[in-house]
């Protein structure tokens, strides 16, 4: 399993979380991570780089031979009025954010075809259904992965490759809400049908039915957890 | 360029060979033979398996990271997909280029 994004935050629960489950875990960020687990192994690489993503996929294949699952967590937030984005910032993020995940999937799917099987999570966010004012270049980030994850799922559903989509609002102790003020959570917040911060076990939860085995029928489905 | 050019049509005909299987007609391929358009034995499904396997063959034979559907080729004025042996020209261009980074 690789997931991106795995120095901190959501990423790195959920790297914690599946080598627990016994899967041997693959992660990245573009900074040194502080931990060590066992059955996981990181690379230093920006996403957005494609002769180093391509390497570390000629490793991965190389040791592994196969992979099962890609769940691409990495991501920048930002909140900012459009008058106010520099151009530099607008690079920064459709190139994580999309350009990413999007080198990500496509080597997967590369891999992954070779045994018929794959399971692919993109993460989006609940700021595409809000529409919420200072999100405009993040939300396009998010709103390219899903239009993309929901034409990849149909291009990899004959590979037996299922493409989904989870969708997030802020999610307890992960950093996740860092960029926003105690009023603008709560306005978010306020607009979703569960009024809270999610759980890491919601997402995990999520993520699980996804990737199971037996969710091949399950594609090109979008969750967006708490409900808009 | 020349034995690098029929070691690549080497590789390609094995994966192509590998994909639609080739037990009655063992030199069904040669550099001659399409591998994209009205005349080609490979469906769309096929056809991306065949420039992935040959993606991942190179790569392993020549230790180096290649990425065949890349601008380049799609800006090239004859489609490199076009027959094994465009294929191979295109894929000798490649590696030399990475060659000489």
């Amino acid at each position: 399993m690789i997931i991106t994004g795995t120095r901190k935050g959501v990423g790195k629960y959920l790297a914690e979380y599946y080598v627990d489950k016994g899967f041997q875990v693959i992660g990245c960020s573009r900074e040194m991570i502080d931990y060590e687990l066992m059955n996981y192994k990181h690379y230093n690489i920006d996403v957005s780089d494609e002769s180093s993503v391509k390497k570390m996929f000629i490793e991965i294949r190389k040791k592994y031979h196969r992979l099962d699952v890609l769940i691409n967590n990495a991501g920048i937030a930002s909140m900012n009025h459009i008058l106010l984005t520099p151009l530099k910032e607008v690079q920064e993020i459709l190139n994580t954010n999309f350009i990413g995940a999007y080198l990500f999937c496509r080597e997967s799917v590369k891999l992954m075809q070779k045994n018929k099987y794959g399971r692919i999570v993109n993460f989006s966010s609940i700021h595409i259904p809000l529409a919420t004012v200072g999100t405009s270049i993040y939300g396009a980030s998010k709103a390219a992965i899903e239009q993309f994850s929901k034409i990849l799922a149909k291009e990899v559903f004959q590979f037996g490759i299922n493409v989904n989509i989870l969708a997030l609002s802020i999610v307890k102790d992960t950093g996740m809400g860092n960029v926003l003020t105690d009023e603008m959570k709560g306005k978010i917040l306020n607009r979703s049908i569960s009024k809270s911060e999610l759980n890491i076990s919601d997402v995990t939860h999520t993520i699980d039915f996804f990737i199971n085995e037996k969710s091949t029928m399950i594609t090109n489905q979008s969750v967006c957890l708490g409900g808009v | 360029m020349d034995n690098n050019k029929n070691e690549i049509i080497k590789i390609i005909i094995k994966v192509a060979s590998n994909i639609v299987g080739t037990e009655n007609d063992k030199n069904r391929f040669d550099s001659n033979s399409n591998i994209f358009g009205e005349n080609a034995p490979f469906d769309s499904l096929e056809f991306v398996n065949l420039i992935v396997g040959v993606e991942q063959d190179i790569e392993e034979n020549y230790n180096m990271s290649i990425t065949l559907a890349d601008e380049k080729a799609m800006s090239e004025k004859e489609n490199p997909f076009k027959t094994i042996g465009s294929l191979a020209d295109y894929i000798v261009v490649i590696l030399d280029e990475k060659l000489n980074d």
